[in-house]
């Protein structure tokens, strides 16, 4: 019974999705991204990088994502009130400007470590751009791609097992106030 | 391959989820050995650990963070989770060692009803019967690896958890005729094993076959992930295939031999079912019940029976060295908050009261019990007073009572809501220093503790949370206290002091007005009083009269205590909400105010002291009306009011826990900073970036939700237990509960509203690497 209430805990998918993987320079560099982005929640993008010639997962490298808002918008910097800081990254920033966000991924942030990936949360909806840049002594490559952000509709449904198991309970509870009454023993 | 072996991604929960399930199962195993050695040798023990342990690696361990990337990755792990783990785990016979190790009243109140439940023992019976064993088993291995089906769990969290869920459930029903764990009797005769597992074995080799030898990708997924260690995704598919043909195929195969040769072994008879071995088997049920029973009831746990800790809680010195740490501490927040930056995220007036000091002590009180009443700095300034030898003076008659108190935590939370408390480091300052000041004049001037008791806000909070509290200062036999004469505890003697506010221990019930100082202990010349462990919330049950208080029936302020308490919780959140604050925005500029402060006052006190009385108040009259009960709405209000306490101190857990969370590297910087201040340069020179949390923002919602999950459910037990004691038919009583129980849903729901909503942050910041 334990069991089964807590392997939910655990579950996930994997590595996410495979937002894009191109061979660029002398790397192959695979850009994974969580299966579902939403918007003002914490998100992993997380980057491997191969060697072309030996599929060698690179596990020295220096890699960063510059990230660009979909066009049109404007990033709320300023907003006191929102669900996580006011900054659009829960990693290292290394620099921000017109709503760009340089973010550092490191192989320490991520749970598979031939990974390097950086926690976002990026506050708006649409089509982000995200530049993963990899450099590798005097080697350098660069892989551009777009993170599509829904919007957090799916929070309260998230809460689903958590809300139901109160009236889970209380039925089990119900149903053993009855078993200790005669009744139950018709 | 060295970062593929450092890829662990631990999971707490699980983990500690996990631990919980094995020490109750060494808690239960350990009695019953003692018991029936026979039954449950060591070996059923090393067998339900090594179960454990192998399904927390299959979900723990790199091959979960490899199985996104090598379909033989994930293979192995299905292998763990279907064939490896749950034959372990049956073959510690776990059913009657979980049971036995769980607390003794929740086995047999809570859970032996049901296993005595007819539908329920016909619907495990059905389930338990080896051709629908089989058939689940193999219908959930055949319909989870259709390719659809398989790309939709590696794709969506949601599917995968319900994947893992049908993988464990089935094996463990398959595995249940297998391994028959006691008590269990068997169906089938011992020969049939052999053929049911044989059986399994072809489906298992006619799906591992299909993957061995497919021309292509069957998984789309693992066509696109990067390809390690030179394979190719249609090879890496073919050794997936491999080590669930082979290995999958000697998990099978091995019981099967083993069942075979214990049958044709010339000690064997032809086992029916339900003969020779579950003969044996029942006949040892009924004798394990009676010795179990024989156990005699252990005392209950004592905190200060625990060496090394017992005796640290006990010395009085050790109390004075916790309560000048606390002062020192207290002085830095003082000295930062008056000469430091007023930025409440880099100041220790900002950040160790409102972030630190409310969390840990919330998270004290609920998992432990007062300590940091027994911490507290503000009673030093007491003992200056009494050695100023100034004439003290018993508290005046008219003010024994909280009502003063309240007004004084009312003014409190208004103050932090209109003012911004946790954005002023100065203010907090001086509300710290002040605080020294009034605890010093009362106590200097008055007898016993009675700032602790009349006056301080934060002591009445901890008050009523301590109700929660799972520790209690008791008596440990009344019988030695029926015979004491001198009554120590209470007046002291020449070495100690007795209790200060004026607890006579013997007719003590619960934590209200006990700060823990623990001077009752060192003054009972007969070591009789202990730290003794008690169930969460039930005290308030309790309406005999309480030393020094009464009976809570008929202590209207101990009431109002509790509503503010609970209704407290729920608006100090609900004003940090960018709904609420939006909301109180807009009203202000639709009343032409310059600032929202007066709307602000207006509406926390009409949230923690007018709404909260005229709903108890509707609550109590619904509730008499609805019941006919012969006692009054009053007592109604008052013992019903104290019920809801666990939802409000289950709010205040969760709020807290967030600005702990969102905050935690703060401390650091603003100790820094003020260290940088003074010249001392601990550290090297660093900024301050954005804040990470200590965990993501998903994980946080789901603690949140589970906290106030579980004070709504001892809120509920606590309505409908008192409602069984003044009607003892079902049906009178939840007439009798349902509008409290209504009002503690209600609640239920705004919070789970409140924590959807966007957050303010308060006292963030964090240390540039």
């Amino acid at each position: 019974m334990l069991l089964f209430l807590l392997l939910p805990c655990h579950a996930k998918a994997h590595l996410g999705i495979v937002l894009s993987r191109e061979a660029r320079g002398p790397f192959v560099i695979t850009v994974f991204t969580s299966s579902e982005v939403v918007r003002g929640q914490a998100a992993d993008v997380s980057v491997l990088v191969q060697r072309r010639d030996s599929n060698e997962a690179l596990l020295d490298a220096i890699v960063s994502f510059v990230l660009t808002p979909p066009r049109g918008s404007i990033s709320q910097q300023a907003d006191p009130i929102c669900g996580q800081p006011a900054s659009i990254t829960l990693g290292t920033t290394s620099w921000s400007r017109d709503g760009q966000s340089m973010i550092a991924a490191r192989r320490e942030q991520s749970s598979n470590k031939l990974l390097y990936a950086a926690p976002v949360n990026l506050p708006l909806v649409g089509a982000w751009e995200l530049e993963a840049l990899v450099r590798h002594g005097a080697e350098s490559a660069n892989l551009t791609c777009e993170i599509p952000v829904g919007l957090p509709a799916r929070r309260l449904a998230g809460l689903v097992p958590y809300l139901a198991l109160p009236l889970l309970l209380v039925a089990l509870f119900a149903i053993n106030q009855w078993l200790h009454t005669p009744h139950s023993k018709k | 391959m060295q970062a593929i072996l450092s890829s662990w991604s631990i999971d707490p929960a699980l983990t500690l989820g996990l631990s919980v399930c094995g020490v109750i199962y060494v808690r239960g195993w350990t009695i019953l050995h003692r018991l029936t050695p026979a039954l449950f040798p060591r070996c059923r023990l090393l067998s339900f650990l090594a179960g454990l342990v192998s399904f927390w690696f299959a979900v723990n361990s790199p091959l979960d963070a490899l199985s996104g990337l090598l379909l033989s990755a994930h293979m192995v792990q299905h292998i763990l989770l279907l064939m490896v783990a749950p034959p372990l785990l049956l073959f510690g016979s776990p059913v009657v060692p979980l049971l036995r190790g769980l607390p003794r009243s929740l086995a047999r109140d809570g859970i032996a009803p049901f296993l005595h439940w007819i539908p329920l023992r016909k619907m495990t019976r059905l389930l338990t019967a080896p051709a629908v064993c089989w058939i689940l088993m193999t219908s959930t291995l055949c319909a989870w690896h259709i390719p659809a089906a398989f790309e939709l769990a590696l794709r969506s969290s949601g599917w995968h958890k319900v994947e893992h869920v049908c993988f464990v459930s089935a094996a463990l029903l398959f595995w249940w005729p297998v391994v028959r764990p006691f008590p269990y009797r068997p169906r089938w005769p011992l020969w049939s094993i052999p053929f049911y597992l044989l059986g399994a074995d072809l489906v298992n080799t006619a799906l591992s076959a299909t993957l061995t030898f497919s021309d292509h990708v069957l998984y789309p997924t693992y066509a696109h992930v990067p390809q390690l260690f030179a394979a190719t995704a249609l090879s890496d598919q073919a050794t997936a295939g491999v080590i669930m043909w082979v290995p999958g195929s000697l998990a099978f195969m091995i019981p099967a031999v083993a069942l075979a040769v214990r049958f044709l072994s010339p000690t064997s008879s032809l086992v029916r079912p339900g003969m020779t071995l579950a003969r044996g088997r029942a006949s040892a049920v009924p004798r394990l019940q009676a010795q179990v029973t024989q156990v005699s009831a252990k005392n209950p746990f004592d905190l200060l029976t625990v060496p090394v800790l017992g005796n640290f809680l006990r010395s009085r010195l050790s109390r004075r060295t916790m309560q000048i740490a606390m002062l020192l501490l207290a002085l830095g927040v003082i000295l930062d908050g008056v000469r430091g930056p007023q930025s409440s995220s880099v100041n220790l007036a900002g950040v160790l009261p409102w972030t630190y000091w409310r969390a840990f002590v919330v998270v004290a009180l609920l998992a432990a019990g007062n300590f940091f009443c027994m911490a507290c700095p503000f009673t030093l300034p007491r003992e200056l007073g009494r050695r100023a030898r100034w004439r003290q003076r018993p508290w005046p008659r008219a003010l024994r009572s909280k009502w003063f108190a309240l007004t004084l935590l009312v003014l409190f939370f208004w103050a932090y809501e209109v003012f911004g408390l946790w954005d002023k480091p100065i203010w907090t300052a001086w509300l710290i220093l002040n605080y020294f000041l009034v605890a010093f004049a009362i106590d200097a001037l008055f007898r016993g503790a009675s700032f602790c008791k009349y006056v301080c806000p934060i002591g009445q909070f901890q008050f009523i949370t301590s109700l929660v509290s799972p520790l209690e200062v008791k008596v440990r036999s009344p019988d030695v206290c029926a015979s004491c004469k001198t009554h120590d505890c209470l007046r002291g003697n020449e070495r100690q002091r007795g209790c200060g506010t004026d607890l006579y221990l013997p007719r003590k019930s619960g934590n209200l007005d006990c700060t823990f100082c623990l001077d009752c202990v060192r003054a009972c010349p007969h070591d009789n009083i202990g730290l003794i462990v008690a169930t969460p919330g039930l005290d308030v049950l309790n309406d005999s009269p309480r030393s020094s208080i009464g009976r809570l029936s008929r202590r209207l302020d101990l009431t109002a205590l509790a509503l503010v308490f609970v209704f407290a919780a729920f608006v100090n959140a609900a004003f940090m909400t960018a709904p609420v604050a939006l909301w109180r925005d807009g009203l202000a500029a639709r009343l032409s105010l310059q600032s929202p402060q007066t709307i602000t006052s207006v509406l926390l006190l009409a949230g923690i002291v007018l709404v909260p009385a005229v709903i108890a108040l509707s609550a109590a009259r619904v509730s008499h009306a609805l019941s006919s009960v012969s006692v009054s709405a009053r007592e109604l209000l008052c013992r019903f009011s104290m019920c809801l306490v666990p939802l409000g101190a289950a709010m205040w857990a969760a709020h807290f826990l967030f600005h702990l969370d969102t905050g935690w590297k703060s401390g650091l910087v603003a100790f820094q900073r003020a260290m940088q201040d003074a010249g001392v340069k601990l550290f090297k020179a660093s900024g301050i970036g954005s804040s990470s949390p200590l965990v993501g923002a998903d994980a946080v919602l789901v603690t949140q939700t589970l906290v106030l999950d579980a004070g709504l459910l001892l809120a509920l037990y606590l309505v409908w237990r008192l409602a069984r004691v003044y009607a003892p038919r079902a049906r009178d009583a939840l007439r009798l509960l349902a509008p409290w129980a209504g009002l503690a849903t209600v609640l239920f729901g705004f919070g789970i509203w409140i924590f959807l909503q966007p957050m303010q942050m308060r006292g963030v910041a964090s240390p540039m690497p």
